[in-house]
């Protein structure tokens, strides 16, 4: 058997109705690939396409508990897989989706290895910043946004709404993708989970200081909203609303030195935080400043009882909802063109 | 005459330092126990492919991105990695240079910028805007209070402790606000709150202290902290041990008191250090070995010790650096002007009190060391002004304060009789009620005016009020002391009446100093 996992040495090989071209993101410090390996490739009518493929020998390294370790993958895949076709089947166009899936086995090798096969996109948001104005900015963010409300709507959350999880298809159109870490309510994965199971470095500020709402929408629902926060604040500032928070604390303010309870950090991380939005503020156009400002203000309030619509409570909608935060980012897109 | 007043009964009450300043300190650090953060695969992972994928593509939007992440996560080196690659580049947004060059000094521009008022005027726009944030509200009412606009700041206060009612920062600073502003009975309520919604030592240090203040009763707790404690535990329990030490010494058992003191001065908070000062100064001298290595970590315990030993010029120094520590407080103002009076520094001494009666415009003592070092300027005019503003009196002290200062102004007006009688006046209150050190100090003040002023016989009292004093060790006594001798130096008047005046005929028998102030005897 070959030392390198076969997930990771896929190139020049036909899986399904799929040639790969080449590996995208080797990763020389980690030959097996992690969890997964990405490639390019192309079909019969020379559609390229992006193809996921999941290394389940990965489950192996570790001497004890394979056998859970592979069962786990098992089911992380097949449930990843299954999100994403239902996603298909809603016609969740903001939402990279699969276009095949399968498993590859090749004489030889014991494992087999699952993929899945996406279209393929021009890059991730962080590619086309440098050369993106405002417009562009908050189109691509109105992007992501109805992506993320067409998975809340069927009460999936996302988990890990970041700028590489941003893909542009088209120069133009934004599409949420990567649903690793989603979860749905009442269709229990393995990313059920108390803490967070996306990066953590853009993780809901709640969950880096271990408060757990015991509501299934506060804890998920407002966790993605928090990350949505803190990706238009990169789109705006250029850095992270979870970052410029931490900016304004001290050292043993911050959730790796902080061992009191959420209810004795909210002070202080509410005053990091509108010291965050004074320091935003400035940046933004004057013409959206007041209204961008309280998407961002409403998006990434520290208390994820208080995230999102603050008028939800006397109207009785639903306070995570997105709808209207993507009507607003629509029209204050087309205000500032 | 100045004086250099001291707590009668010192309790362990907190400081009111500003956000930044506190936020500093250790004393609004909750330690965390347990297992350490650690990051997950996917992160640690994701880490590996973005910092591949910049070394690709070095755009200064991908480094902005992995720079916050990193110091998000507490990655720090790779932070500033990054920070610098961003320092160097262009076209970003302004926080993110803010954030890069944070990481990089690891610290902020200057937070306060401008005068008292217009960063009241910033902190308005800001509060409007914000207005749940309670330790801005918090750092708005401190600036009224340096103003002395005590009811704008209380009004802040009370939206402070509202928003945030456990909140440790904000409810020892809103005690210490109520205790300034006169209303210890809202520092209780409000610290009695946020005592019953759970433990946390530092409130509870501020209740038995609130508590003690006021006669209300708190229930009786005990100290739960072994000697052998980890230096974390004694330091967030030290004002909660000092303060139960307090009680005890209130309660007349030394023994324990001292137990307890020794425990809290192992790992002190600041305002333990500053409270062990006055502890070993007033009532345990023999533990100043035990406390001593302490004091440099506290401006107000540096300064009485400075004083103590007669170091004046760097006691003015450091009672100049706590003023700006705790620039509403009184008790820097006060001891500061009254050094520098004693020093000969009558222009320190009036801008000291002028700027300590902006916050406190009813102080006594404050309003007092104005008149004296402005008579002591020779601005008579001015001093009138001021010294008709002199507050209603409170205690005995104020009264005999009050009567040899208005001596001093009689004698600037040249109405020698009416001040020397004045001056009697006080020594006679002084004596009294026994204030031993008071009477002492009203007659070398009472020397000293008549030398300055060149009165007949002047002489003679200058020898009797020495004579009197000079068993005298307390620094305030030793300090007058040298300055009559240094107004007798450049006054070197002869006496034209060689017969005792009559007022001094009984000034050995009032001015015996009591035992305790005697040196020691071997």
């Amino acid at each position: 058997m070959n030392d390198v996992a076969l997930a990771s040495r896929l190139e020049g090989k036909t899986i399904g109705k799929w040639t790969v071209l080449s590996r995208k993101q080797k990763g020389p410090d980690d030959p097996s690939g992690f969890f997964s390996s990405c490639y390019q490739v192309i079909d019969g009518e020379g559609r390229i396409a992006f193809l996921k493929a999941f290394n389940y020998l990965y489950a192996f390294h570790g001497m004890t508990g394979s056998a859970d370790m592979l069962k786990l993958m098992t089911e992380n895949f097949t449930y990843e897989r299954d999100l994403l076709l239902l996603c298909s089947t809603q016609k969740m166009r903001r939402v990279v989706t699969a276009i095949d899936s399968g498993e590859y086995r090749e004489s030889g090798e014991i494992v087999p290895v699952p993929y899945v096969v996406f279209e393929i996109a021009d890059g991730d948001l962080k590619s086309f910043l440098s050369i993106a104005d405002l417009p562009w900015k908050l189109q691509a963010f109105h992007g992501a946004l109805v992506g993320v409300n067409q998975l809340h709507r069927i009460r999936i959350v996302h988990q890990d709404i970041k700028p590489s999880n941003i893909l542009i298809f088209g120069k133009r159109v934004s599409k949420i993708a990567d649903l690793g870490s989603a979860t749905q309510f009442g269709n229990k994965s393995n990313w059920e989970v108390p803490h967070h199971p996306g990066d953590m470095r853009y993780a809901p500020v709640e969950l880096l200081y271990r408060h757990f709402s015991p509501h299934w929408e506060t804890r998920r629902f407002g966790a993605d909203l928090f990350m949505l926060g803190g990706l238009l604040t990169y789109l705006i500032a250029d850095t992270n609303f979870l970052s410029l928070m931490y900016h304004h604390l001290e050292s043993h303010q911050r959730h790796d030195a902080f061992g009191g309870t959420f209810e004795q950090a909210l002070p202080f991380l509410i005053n990091a935080y509108h010291m965050s939005l004074a320091q935003i503020k400035p940046v933004v156009p004057e013409s959206i400043r007041d209204e961008l400002c309280a998407v961002i203000a409403e998006l990434s309030h520290p208390d994820p009882d208080k995230r999102g619509n603050p008028r939800s409570l006397l109207n009785r909608h639903n306070q995570f909802s997105l709808e209207r935060y993507t009507s607003v980012v629509d029209r204050l897109s087309k205000k500032i063109t | 005459m100045i004086s250099f007043s001291d707590f009668d009964k010192k309790l362990v009450i907190p400081t009111w330092l500003s956000y930044a300043d506190a936020s500093k300190g250790h004393e609004l650090t909750f330690p965390r126990n347990g297992d350490p953060f650690t990051l997950n695969a996917r992160t640690r992972r994701q880490f590996i492919l973005d910092y591949q994928e910049f070394k690709k593509i070095p755009t200064a939007h991908r480094a902005a991105d992995i720079m916050g992440a990193a110091f998000v996560v507490g990655e720090t080196e790779l932070a500033q990695e990054f920070a610098r690659f961003i320092v160097s580049s262009n076209g970003l947004r302004k926080p993110a240079y803010e954030l890069a060059d944070y990481i990089l000094r690891g610290f902020h521009d200057n937070p306060i910028q401008g005068d008292i008022r217009s960063r009241i005027s910033r902190n308005k726009g800001l509060l409007r805007e914000f207005p749940q944030n309670a330790i801005g509200w918090i750092q708005h009412a401190r600036l009224y209070t340096i103003l002395g606009q005590v009811s704008k700041a209380e009004s802040c206060i009370r939206i402070a402790v509202n928003l945030a009612p456990y909140d440790r920062y904000v409810v020892r600073s809103a005690v210490r606000f109520f205790i300034h502003a006169g209303d210890p009975e809202s520092a209780w309520h409000y610290v009695k709150r946020a005592s019953s919604i759970g433990f946390d030592p530092w409130i509870k240090a501020t209740e038995i202290g609130v508590g003690e203040l006021i006669q209300k009763h708190v229930k009786r707790i005990k100290n739960n902290v072994s000697p052998s404690a980890s230096p974390s535990e004694l330091y967030h329990n030290s004002e909660l041990i000092e303060s139960i030490g307090m009680l005890e010494l209130l309660n007349g058992n030394d023994h324990r008191a001292k137990k307890h003191f020794k425990q809290a001065w192992l790992n002190p908070s600041k305002n333990v250090v500053t409270h062990s000062e006055w502890i070993v100064r007033n009532r345990f001298p023999d533990l100043i070995d035990l406390a001593k290595p302490n004091f440099g970590e506290s401006l107000e315990a540096s300064t009485w010790q400075f004083f103590s030993t007669l170091r004046i010029k760097e006691a003015i120094e450091v009672a100049c650096e706590w003023a700006l520590e705790e620039p509403f407080s009184k008790r820097p103002f006060a001891l500061g002007s009254s050094l520098s009076c004693a020093n000969g520094d009558y222009d320190r001494a009036m801008r000291m009190a002028r700027e300590g009666l902006r916050a406190n415009p009813k102080d006594f003592i404050l309003q007092n060391n104005l008149c004296v070092s402005l008579l002591k300027l020779n601005r008579l005019a001015d001093a009138e002004v001021e010294f008709a503003k002199m507050p209603v009196r409170t205690s005995v002290r104020d009264e005999i304060i009050y009567s040899a200062t208005k001596g001093l102004v009689e004698f600037k007006r040249r109405n020698f009789l009416a001040g020397r009688s004045l001056y009697l006046e006080a020594i006679a209150k002084a004596t009294d009620a026994g204030e031993k050190i008071l009477a002492s100090k009203a007659l070398l003040y009472l020397a000293i005016a008549e030398v300055e002023a060149e009165v007949p016989g002047a002489s003679l009292t200058a020898d009797e009020s020495m004579k009197a004093t000079e068993k005298g060790n307390m620094p305030d006594i030793i300090l007058a002391r040298a300055a009559l001798l240094a107004a007798r130096e450049s006054h070197r008047e002869e006496p034209t009446i060689a017969k005792l005046p009559d007022h001094l005929k009984h000034f050995d028998k009032i001015v015996i100093l009591p035992r305790h102030l005697l040196p020691p005897s071997k």
